[in-house]
């Protein structure tokens, strides 16, 4: 039963040869690359500054945060504020509205504060050095644990993001692949067996099958390889970043 | 939460003035992302006041005339509202009682397995359905739901009973939805518990086998208050999402039959205000109803906790 | 590791063994969709057209 019935791999190529599916698998990859490093840049700049304890404000700026987790504006008074900034059907409307986490943001103060030693500080600070130079120089080598957390948390959700294609965007060209594959798995909601027409009717419509799978396929292999390899520095951040103090 | 070390032996003596300009680059650090955070995160919360306007494409929020409660007494006098909210609690607490429930047995199960090579095997499979987005999810449930062609049909088939079409049953849905996110996440959220499960020392174990208690006894009394104050904090979390339950899956999985019991509120107020009449103010009304209750049961659940384990969120 | 088993009582390892199984049904139960995705992404168009399972 779960072995396939013929080897063919018709779905794929049909895939490859389709412009849209491939357009909105670029898409996707940019979005999801340059979304996930500047998501990840501006977590680091506020996660680090609330990990000090000599952050005057701090305590308010962290209340802030973690207010966001609990409330929100929501769906409408976003979608307004981005007509407002005329980022309707641009692709930064991909990148932008998820760009700070409240809870991304939590966990990696807490590893902050957990994981650079005061000593590390102090010594830079008899060096003459700045918050800055510590931060490039001490802070992001140590970091390598809970940038992949971030990676994975920011990542996956902007790779698996439809929803804010569906409202924000109108060009098809800027969809992303999941957008693409939620209008080919629900746009046309006939049912197949309805149809029992001639056999070059079944041959395609048996074809849009095949292709629905492999864009499936597309979609979720890269991230069940990639997670493989980054469980371990995962896994240490995640424990790392959870114990509160 | 316990203190980092101060910096400054002196931080109380130390003039404020001084204290800010010492750190000039953490605030230049912080411009954007605090930017971002207000832009995106706070302005939209100030135009949840729409909500209270009748709100116009010209007017915009500050121009759209002030009409109170309008919004709300419009909303409430409606039939479909209770409805909607009734759908909701439905499917909110099913899953509030029910996911917490089997994720905790799960990972306790995973921690105690007794050969570390299968417990890994375990680990790493069960996380791939968390990295499957909603919309290959609700496909894949789908497909095998199909009572003509999925596995549901074949297994049907062969126990002789008649394969019913689970997607025009409402309340099939409730039970639909709650399943297929529980099986979607299962490994996921059992990381942490995990994670947890894996700092205890093995001393205590050894101690607990010493006066004689077996291997559940010790999964009992040890395993389960370790993780006690994690599954406290997300469970609080959890209920204060009670109300935007996962709308994406929601809004995928519904179909016209089923939605007597699958139009909850968030898609409902997805629908008014940006599918069917463009009713912004309506929409906003509902959504800002949603996060009000929210808001109050998180505040519930905290007491509750602390009363219960003494473990609270603040 | 085989030496340390032999070693437990009888009421741990039918302990053990619950949870090995209940593990497996966990396994499985993630397993056999993806399974099936992946097979029907490589397979014959017109078999999966016509739900090609046994």
């Amino acid at each position: 039963m779960l072995i396939s019935k013929g080897f063919s791999l018709d779905g794929y190529k049909a895939v490859l040869k389709d412009g849209s599916i491939m357009t909105g698998y670029i898409n996707s990859i940019f979005y999801t690359v340059v979304g996930t490093f500047l998501s990840i840049a501006v977590t680091i700049m506020l996660a680090y500054p609330l990990s000090r304890s000599d952050l005057v404000g701090g305590k308010i700026l962290m209340a802030m945060v973690t207010f966001t987790m609990l409330f929100a504006g929501g769906i409408i008074p976003t979608y307004i504020l981005m007509r407002n900034l005329h980022l309707i059907n641009s692709r930064l409307a991909m990148i932008l509205p998820g760009m700070l986490g409240a809870y991304n943001v939590i966990i990696a103060r807490t590893f902050f504060a957990n994981s650079i030693p005061k000593e590390l500080l102090e010594a830079t600070k008899v060096d003459g050095l700045g918050n800055i130079a510590f931060i490039i120089k001490m802070v992001i080598p140590l970091s390598k644990s809970i940038i992949v957390v971030l990676a994975l948390y920011y990542g996956v959700a902007i790779w698996n993001n439809w929803f804010s294609a569906y409202i924000y965007l109108h060009d098809v060209n800027k969809y992303p692949l999941q957008l693409i594959l939620k209008e080919i798995l629900f746009g046309n909601s006939t049912d197949m067996s309805a149809s029992s027409g001639s056999s070059e009717e079944v041959g395609l419509d048996a074809l849009s099958e095949s292709i629905k799978y492999a864009c499936i396929m597309l979609s979720c292999v890269p991230l069940w390889i990639a997670y493989p390899f980054l469980q371990k520095f995962f896994e240490k951040g995640v424990m790392i970043g959870s114990i509160k103090g | 939460m316990k203190r980092t070390l101060d910096l400054q032996s002196n931080i109380h003596t130390k003039p404020l003035k001084k204290r800010i300009l010492e750190n000039w680059d953490l605030y230049l650090l912080l411009i954007i992302p605090v930017a971002l955070l207000l832009i995106f995160s706070y302005y939209p919360m100030f135009g949840l006041q729409i909500a209270f306007r009748k709100f116009n494409a010209s007017g915009g929020i500050w121009g759209s005339p002030w009409v109170g409660l309008d919004n709300f007494k419009r909303l409430f006098t409606t039939n479909k509202i209770v409805q909607v909210f009734i759908n909701t609690i439905r499917i909110s607490g099913y899953q509030i009682l029910v996911e917490p429930i089997v994720t905790v047995t799960f990972a306790l199960m995973l921690n105690a397995v007794f050969s570390s090579r299968y417990k890994r095997l375990v680990q790493t499979i069960s996380y791939m359905p968390h990295f499957i987005s909603t919309v290959v999810m609700v496909g894949i449930l789908r497909q095998i739901l199909n009572n003509r062609i999925g596995i549901y049909a074949i297994v049907c088939e062969q126990l002789g009973i008649n394969a019913v079409d689970v997607w025009s049953l409402p309340e099939a849905f409730p039970h639909l939805f709650v399943w297929s996110i529980i099986w979607q996440n299962l490994g996921w959220n059992s990381i942490i518990y995990i994670a947890a499960l894996s700092s205890v020392e093995l001393e205590l174990y050894e101690a607990a086998e010493i006066d004689g208690a077996s291997r559940f006894k010790r999964l009992l009394y040890i395993d389960f208050p370790t993780i006690l104050p994690t599954f406290a904090v997300l469970f609080i979390l959890k209920v204060g999402s009670m109300m935007s339950i996962g709308y994406e899956q929601v809004l995928l999985m519904q179909t016209p039959l089923n939605l007597m019991y699958s139009e909850i509120i968030s898609t409902y107020s997805y629908k008014i205000a940006l599918e069917q009449s463009s009713d912004y103010s309506l929409g906003t009304a509902i959504s800002l109803f949603n996060s009000v209750i929210n808001l109050v049961l998180i505040y519930i659940a905290n007491k509750l906790s602390k009363k219960i384990s003494g473990i609270g969120l603040w | 590791m085989n030496n340390k088993y032999k070693n437990i009582s009888v009421e741990d390892k039918i302990f053990y063994s619950v949870i090995n199984v209940v593990m497996l049904l966990s396994l499985l139960a993630v397993l056999i969709p993806i399974i099936q995705l992946v097979s029907s992404s490589i397979s014959e168009p017109k078999a999966v057209y016509r739900g090609k399972l046994c």
